[in-house]
């Protein structure tokens, strides 16, 4: 007997993520028409942290140079991200005919994720560091399947 | 003393039947129908112009071109084509010529040329080798070999970076500093517990250790900024490794292709050196030959799937191996059609071009042969005609727009390479054109040196209307026309005659010879004969005459009605029949006008009215000068010229040219003077000169014909005649009906030598001759005008002396 589909499938995402190929990942899992697919956007603070230091710069991909990383300069990287991780995921969503829903999250925002990770028939997807953020605790705990994708532009913070 | 006169006092007989038209007899051709007879012997007397023809394209030196002289109709055209074709079918066939693309300079094409046939082959085998090449090289490309070697470059690449990453990352580590990636770039932030530490638990720590990681990140931040800044050459070094192994598969594939056609060409060293630039161009834009099937791009030039276009073959100019030279008749030679052509094609709104729109013009098409041209449609066309000469002196043939050539634009467009020229050009045109030329274009006689100048007309013999009558067989089997009767064939020449103006040649004018037989034919048609007689011929001449007679008959009509006053019967004292003729549309008619003349005492002035108003022509103000020193010198010699004479064109309005009306106006006033009046049922036509010498004049014809129809309307009585010069008799080929008329005794044509002779005939008197004492017999026309002339020379004397005693009282 073939496995049923499942209910809700979390999509963790972060400033860093490969949105193609986290969502290559959550489609290959048990995914039925009825199946609600979440991202989840985690904003993580590292970038501010960074930018509160007065010594900190950004050293430009392109020949090197360096600017001064300032808190705004952070936050507006910060809300970059969320735009565009949305919009990526709406445009694949859309040429797979599929619905995703979008909530950005903070680190503190556990229990949203304890009430997701309660759905009994939920998976989540994610990078291979979201193991080592507490947030994602409750679907370990609970026992859900956990997808992980690997070379998503880890966080060198971890390091 | 007396001056030297020509004259006689005896009338001149009317001219005999047989004077006035030279009938043609071709007895002894011995046939009745045309189709029997032979071609005629080849070029019927131009034998000075093929020999011209021939001269010139025998001639080795290329400035010995030809000008074919002849008016438009003589077959000059014919004639010169044909001698030109009989002489290129001996001749090998020149080279062929190609434009290929230049792939060092796309906008100066090179010029190839290959053996007569081989062009077209080139432009196949090379159409071949871009097929096997659009197959080949794409499969080079997808094939495990090529692929495995990318990946190993693909991954050498990817491994140099990760390494470079790998090991500044665990720097960093070691030190406790992560290294954060933002869209744009790198961050570099202090880590305590694997986490980035903000200001505040910054300045918890050590001072020694705030400085120690500060210290830290500027190295690690160096670092990194040395690896961003090598990035750009790792990258190239990856392309060219890319690219290296690119070429090294399209070349291998390549020159497998091109071996087997170097190879065929390899005594073209051009040709070589233009497969090896392919070969080169190809190796060198491996990666666009990549793709099997490229998608079209919206901008063609940008378009991968024309690549393989820049390697055709523009097959300018191409001979059959076995053909010869090459003979081109350009009808239209705009600077175009003649120099060649460099197309545009318009491509999203843009007017493009490349080499393989460079098209040969007649020059390029007749090189290495005849080119034949006609000299007033090249003078005609805008800049062609420098053109011609540009290519002639330099010997070869730029292909650029007038617009360049001219330096009226600046556009950037292409500079084919101009191609060799060596042909020969015939110009065909009239007499007063190559005269021009010769007069105004220095350069012309340096580039056209040998003039070929077609008779108009073949002298009349047995043999020579013999051959005419062939020529005339040869037209009709041409044209496909009817066969014509003997005696038909005969009208035909007898008409050629008159077309000359003259009974002693015929016409070599072709064109109205065949339009004359062409009429023939459907007038014999349309009464369903199966073969043309001379009623079809006289059908065709009247039924031409009939469309083109209006204004005849209007002048004619007018005549008639006496609104144009001309006498026919009766006599008058100063006046005559003078004859003239006029033309329309090619087509010539001849009428009587009625010449007056007046005289009185004076100081010897005679005054032509007609160029006193402007109506007068130079030649005809000639000939009433030379009439006037005639009478000057012909009458009382030793005494005063005393006379104050006139002479008018009655009811003229449109101008008076030409002088041969001057007999008819001596005429005039000497019956003015002697008082003798001249017949009116006879007119006249001659010019004179200073000696009473009647010489001769043109449409002699028409102007008897004019007369003859005007009597004929009013009812021929036997009185009505015309004189005409004695000289003029041999041009006499007159209408059959005015012949008949002669022969029926209705009208008559008297010949004259002097103008004596016109006198006696004109009033009936006999002009009269000096004796040995040297004077005129009493009661001759002369007598009566010396006579007249001495008592005005007296009265004058005499009222000279009367007015100068009066003055001096």
């Amino acid at each position: 007997m073939a496995d049923a589909a499942l209910r809700r499938v979390v999509i963790a995402v972060t400033e860093s993520s490969s949105i193609v190929r986290l969502w290559q990942a959550a489609l290959a899992c048990r995914v039925g028409a009825t199946t609600d697919l979440l991202a989840l956007f985690i904003a993580d603070d590292r970038w501010h942290r960074a930018a509160s230091l007065s010594f900190t710069h950004e050293i430009s991909r392109i020949g090197g140079t360096l600017a001064v990383f300032t808190p705004e300069r952070a936050n507006r990287l910060h809300r970059e991200a969320i735009r565009q991780a949305r919009r990526n995921f709406d445009q694949l969503a859309a040429e797979s005919r599929r619905r995703i829903s979008f909530e950005v999250l903070t680190q503190t925002d556990t229990a949203r994720v304890e009430q997701l990770a309660a759905e009994p028939r939920s998976a989540l997807v994610g990078p291979e560091f979201i193991l080592r953020s507490p947030i994602y605790d409750s679907f370990v705990q609970r026992r859900r399947r956990v997808v992980l994708v690997p070379g998503q532009g880890e966080q060198h913070e971890s390091r | 003393m007396t001056a030297s006169i020509e004259s006689s006092s005896t009338s001149p007989p009317a001219l005999p039947i047989s004077s006035l038209r030279r009938t043609c007899d071709l007895s002894s051709l011995r046939f009745e129908r045309s189709d029997q007879l032979q071609d005629p012997p080849p070029h019927l007397g131009q034998q000075r112009a093929t020999d011209a023809i021939r001269f010139a394209i025998q001639m080795a030196d290329d400035s010995f071109n030809a000008v074919v002289l002849g008016p438009d109709g003589s077959n000059r055209h014919g004639l010169a084509a044909e001698l030109v074709r009989d002489a290129a079918s001996t001749r090998p066939p020149p080279e062929d010529w190609c434009y290929v693309n230049n792939l060092e300079d796309q906008e100066r094409p090179r010029a190839l040329s290959f053996p007569a046939g081989e062009g077209a082959a080139f432009r196949d085998d090379l159409r071949h080798l871009i097929e096997d090449l659009r197959l080949a090289i794409p499969a080079a490309f997808e094939g495990d070999e090529y692929r495995g070697q990318l990946k190993a470059i693909d991954s050498a690449m990817e491994s140099e970076l990760e390494e470079r990453q790998q090991a500044l990352e665990e720097r960093a580590a070691r030190e406790n500093i992560g290294i954060m990636q933002t869209p744009t770039g790198f961050v570099l932030a202090p880590l305590r517990e694997g986490k980035v530490i903000d200001e505040d638990d910054f300045r918890k720590l050590p001072e020694e250790e705030r400085g120690k990681i500060q210290e830290d990140i500027r190295h690690l931040t160096q670092e990194l900024q040395a690896q961003i800044e090598q990035m750009p050459q790792l990258r190239k070094r990856h392309r060219e490794e890319i690219k290296q192994l690119n070429r090294t598969v399209t070349s291998h594939a390549v020159s497998v292709l091109l071996h087997e056609v170097k190879d065929k060409y390899a005594s073209l060293p051009e040709v070589t050196t233009f497969l090896d630039a392919i070969e080169r161009d190809i190796i060198e834009n491996a990666e666009h030959f990549r793709e099997l099937q490229a998608s079209p791009h919206p901008f063609p030039a940008l378009d991968a799937s024309r690549l393989y276009e820049r390697y055709e073959v523009n097959l300018l100019v191409h001979h059959e191996a076995d053909a010869g030279a090459p003979v081109v008749y350009e009808p239209n030679p705009a600077y175009q059609n003649l120099i060649g052509r460099i197309e545009h094609k318009a491509e999203m709104g843009a007017l493009l071009t490349d080499y393989r729109l460079v098209r040969a013009g007649a020059l390029l098409r007749a090189n290495g042969g005849f080119l034949i041209l006609d000299i007033e449609r090249l003078l005609t066309r805008p800049f062609v005609w420098e053109a011609l000469k540009q290519a002639l002196f330099a010997r070869q043939v730029r292909i650029e727009s007038p617009g360049d050539t001219w330096g009226l634009v600046s556009t950037a467009t292409l500079r084919p390479d101009p191609i060799p020229l060596r042909l020969r050009v015939i110009l065909i045109g009239e007499r007063r054109l190559y005269d021009l030329l010769c007069r105004y274009d220095s350069e012309f006689g340096e580039l056209f040196k040998v003039a070929a100048d077609l008779e108009d007309e073949l002298p009349r013999s047995e043999d020579n209307d013999n051959a005419y009558a062939r020529l005339v067989a040869a037209r009709i089997r041409q044209a496909g026309l009817l066969p014509f009767d003997r005696q038909a064939v005969e009208r035909v020449v007898e008409e050629r005659a008159r077309d000359a103006e003259d009974s002693e040649r015929l016409s070599l004018y072709m064109r109205s010879l065949n339009d004359l037989l062409a009429q023939a034919d459907h007038w014999a048609r349309h009464r369903g004969a199966s073969v043309v007689e001379t009623r079809d011929l006289d059908q065709a001449i009247e039924e031409h005459e009939r469309r083109l007679s209006r204004i005849q008959m209007r002048v004619l009509d007018e005549m008639r009605r006496e609104t144009l006053l001309i006498d026919t019967s009766g006599s008058r004292i100063g006046q005559i029949n003078g004859l003239s003729v006029a033309e329309f549309a090619g087509y010539r008619f001849g009428h009587p006008v009625r010449i007056t003349a007046t005289t009185r005492m004076g100081t010897g002035d005679l005054v032509d009215i007609e160029r006193e108003v402007d109506l007068g022509g130079a030649i005809h103000s000639k000939g009433m000068l030379i009439l006037s020193s005639a009478l000057a010198a012909r009458y009382a010699p030793s005494a005063p010229f005393s006379l104050q004479g006139s002479v008018v064109f009655e009811q003229s309005y449109g101008g008076v040219e030409g002088d041969s009306a001057s007999v008819a106006e001596l005429c005039a006033l000497l019956s003015s003077l002697s008082r003798v009046p001249i017949l009116q049922n006879l007119a006249v036509t001659g010019s004179v000169n200073q000696h009473g010498r009647v010489q001769v004049v043109g449409g002699i014809n028409e102007k008897v014909e004019g007369f003859f129809d005007l009597c004929k309307a009013r009812g021929l009585d036997g009185s009505h005649g015309v004189i005409i010069p004695r000289e003029n008799v041999n041009h006499l080929m007159l209408k059959q009906e005015v012949v008949k008329a002669v022969g029926d005794g209705q009208f008559a044509v008297y010949s004259m030598s002097t103008i004596d002779d016109a006198l006696t005939v004109l009033t009936g008197v006999p002009a009269g001759e000096r004796d040995e004492r040297g004077e005129f017999p009493p009661g001759s026309v002369n007598f009566k005008v010396e006579r007249q002339l001495l008592q005005y020379a007296e009265t004058r004397k005499e009222f000279g002396e009367h007015t100068e005693s009066n003055g001096h009282g």
